[in-house]
């Protein structure tokens, strides 16, 4: 590794000065486990609570309901007095624990409600009412979490748990399933839940509420419209109005990623605007009856696709240049 | 040309690195701007999400220009004809990568879909010439290693490897060469010279811009070393490749040397990984470790899934605690303490994916899981409580 440094300083990029300091600061041969530590703790919640539902499944009938609910609740419980001990208490801005152990702790006792919740209403036997509520119950109980103790894990939970109650499906899973969704309703669900998104996100900058969880709400609007809108687009009645509301998601998209310097959502923006832009030129080449020329279409797709691609080099051109303006 | 070429790959390098000082407080932010500017270097993604969308993009136009061409030359009937058209394409493709080469565009995106079609279309044209695996294979190794070393690319490196592996395999599964049974030693043997390759090469300083190259052929070498010797991918290779058809309580030969690598390995991976400061060595010592156990999870079902999970999660748990307390107030050495020049969302996607795929939010009602599990589990509980 010390080559790079010599090259560097034979280069005349960093002083000889410099060159030194860094030598020096080599030599502490400083090896950050960090990162691999908190991620295998991670890892050691996620396996034990899957034992502990695996556990909980297998013995329903021979331990009983109600010892399991007052073991679920009590763990819970001693969960979220720990959490909320160490806590600073809520703020707008954010609050890190001053041990990051501790977020994880967050993280197992907002999973541990969750099963709690659902479990009551599984146990008080109201197999004929829906089980929306419990999921409402867990996503409301799930925010509060991740807003009070500033947990972004929770925030994800919770997120996905409002667009279940919804009806909606949330889980990277479903797109590789490819049964994402096919019917208006959920369509329709899934924008109406993007734009409640993009309020909440609103809303949350406006009142300078927990600004840094606006990436995450976003994320999760962006993918979730633009993927609603290009499955309605295939429909054969209406879906002009998808295409017309992506166009709109992908401009918004466009002007927010600049704002927040996010090279992912630029991409992503153009990208389902690039296959938007050509579901349009193939419901319109077949609205139009052109299969005649077809083979001459054929021999002008190269010329398209250089376009494109000229126009992409220009358009990152022009969010590297934008980003770089507003520093 | 290349001169200047490698020099300006050189720099791109060499700014990357810099910056990373810079992120340190090594480097204050007006010279590394002031030297930025001043330095020719080359026309780059650095996000892999924007290179990934040029090659998709680079791509389209390959095959929108095949598929033209298509429309005239569909006439052509014999295969030589259409292998012809193939090495024409090649020619192309060499060409396209040339320019783009020239105009300083490097790991751009675009430049990878006509370096990679360079190989597949040659490939194609030798495989309808000669309609025969060898020839295939040893022409996929020589084109791939020229366009990693004239282009710097890694995913050329990448295929070079697989292709290597291929041809040995092929070499000693059908040509017979050598007795099959050999087959994870020398792929063993295989692994570690690559290693040592790389380790000689990467020292010398003008080599310096192959540096993800050497780590290309490190990474895949550790990983190789662990899969040859690995007793779950031993095993069913044999059945599969060598026609060893084996009953479930018979072992193949070797086996004591295969289950004591399947554990020993990732573990001499994460010390050394640990004693001389070498990330990757740790990560894959860790990744292989979890391979080891699924292992012989698969082939021994000791404890129950459940009593499984919870243990290991316990112990997993209790291992990670002791380090961070050990390891947190450490100016020296291994430490907990962060890293600035480590990323510390490198783990946050893997993690968000995780937690969104794991955690059932919705209860039984409509999900499959409870199907699954269900009547087996009712039924074994039930005579275990009541008796």
């Amino acid at each position: 590794m010390n080559k790079v440094f010599d090259l560097l300083a034979t280069k005349n990029f960093i002083t000889q000065d410099q060159h030194q300091a860094i030598n020096e600061y080599q030599k502490l041969e400083l090896f950050s486990i960090r990162n691999e530590l908190l991620f295998l703790l991670y890892i050691s919640i996620l396996i034990f609570t899957t034992g502990v539902g695996v556990i909980i499944y297998k013995n329903i009938d021979s331990i009983g309901h109600v010892v399991l609910l007052i073991m679920l609740a009590i763990t819970t419980a001693t969960c979220f007095y720990f959490c909320f001990k160490k806590a600073k208490g809520f703020s707008n801005q954010e609050v890190n624990f001053d041990n990051p152990l501790y977020d994880y702790l967050v993280l197992f006792t907002t999973i541990l409600i969750g099963t709690l919740i659902g479990y009551f209403q599984f146990n008080l036997n109201l197999q004929n009412s829906n089980y929306s509520m419990a999921t409402l119950l867990s996503a409301i109980a799930a925010l509060g979490m991740a807003y009070y103790f500033d947990n972004k894990s929770a925030l994800t939970i919770g997120i996905t748990a409002l667009g279940s109650f919804i009806g909606l499906s949330l889980k990277i899973q479903t797109i590789f399933e490819n049964n994402i969704f096919n019917d208006s309703s959920i369509l329709i669900a899934g924008i109406s839940f993007g734009i409640l998104l993009l309020i909440w996100q609103w809303y949350s900058e406006k009142n300078l509420l927990k600004t840094h969880f606006s990436f995450v709400i976003l994320t999760f609007a962006l993918h979730l419209m633009a993927i609603s809108c290009l499955s309605g687009s295939s429909q054969d009645i209406y879906w002009f109005f998808y295409l017309l509301i992506l166009a709109a998601i992908v401009y918004y998209f466009y002007l927010k990623s600049i704002s927040f310097k996010a090279i992912s959502w630029y991409v992503f923006a153009l990208f389902y605007g690039y296959i938007g832009l050509n579901m349009l030129f193939f419901k319109v080449i077949d609205a139009l009856n052109l299969n005649d020329i077809f083979a001459f279409i054929t021999l002008l797709t190269p010329i398209y696709v250089i376009g494109s691609i000229i126009l992409f080099i220009k358009l990152i051109k022009d969010f590297k240049k934008k980003t770089n303006d507003s520093k | 040309m290349i001169a200047s070429n490698f020099t300006n790959i050189q720099n791109h390098f060499l700014l990357e690195e810099l910056e990373k000082l810079q992120t340190q407080d090594f480097v204050s932010e007006e010279q590394f701007n002031q030297i930025k500017k001043t330095t020719v270097s080359t026309k780059t993604n650095s996000n892999i999400l924007i290179r990934i969308a040029f090659f998709f993009l680079g791509s389209f136009l390959i095959s929108s220009v095949l598929g033209v061409f298509a429309v005239f030359l569909s006439a052509l009937g014999s295969q030589n004809a259409i292998a012809f058209w193939f090495l024409i394409a090649t020619i192309a493709s060499v060409v396209v990568s040339e320019l783009l080469y020239n105009k300083n565009y490097f790991a751009y995106g675009i430049d990878d879909s006509f370096i990679l079609s360079i190989t597949l279309f040659f490939c194609v044209a030798i495989g309808l010439f000669t309609e025969s695996v060898l020839p295939v294979l040893l022409v996929l190794i020589v084109i791939t290693i020229f366009c990693s070393i004239r282009y710097v690319h890694i995913p050329s490196a990448f295929l070079a490897l697989f292709a290597l592996i291929g041809l040995v395999g092929y070499l000693v599964t059908e040509k017979k060469i050598l007795p099959s049974y050999y087959l994870p030693i020398l792929m063993f043997l295989i692994a570690i010279g690559l290693y040592f390759f790389q380790f000689q090469l990467s020292k010398k300083t003008s080599n310096f811009i192959y540096t993800n190259t050497f780590l290309t052929i490190k990474i895949f070498s550790l990983v190789l070393g662990y899969a040859s010797l690995n007793y779950y991918v031993v095993r069913e290779l044999s059945s599969v490749l060598l026609g060893i058809n084996l009953l479930p309580n018979q072992e193949i030969p070797l086996a004591p040397l295969f289950y004591f690598a399947t554990f020993v390995l990732p573990i001499f991976y994460i010390f050394y990984g640990l004693k001389s400061k070498d990330r990757h060595f740790f990560w894959i010592g860790l990744l292989t470790l979890t391979l080891g156990f699924a292992t012989i999870r698969y082939y021994y079902s000791i404890l129950p899934v459940e009593i499984a999970l919870l243990l290991g999660g316990s112990i997993l748990f209790v291992i990670v605690y002791f380090s961070i307390r050990k390891t947190r107030n450490n100016t020296v050495g291994i430490t907990f303490n962060e890293d600035k020049n480590l990323n510390p969302m490198a783990f946050d996607v893997i993690k968000t994916i995780l937690i969104n795929a794991n955690v059932h939010t919705t209860m039984p009602s409509n999900n499959e899981s409870p199907m699954e599990f269900g009547g087996g589990g009712f039924s074994g509980g039930g005579a275990d409580g009541s008796f």
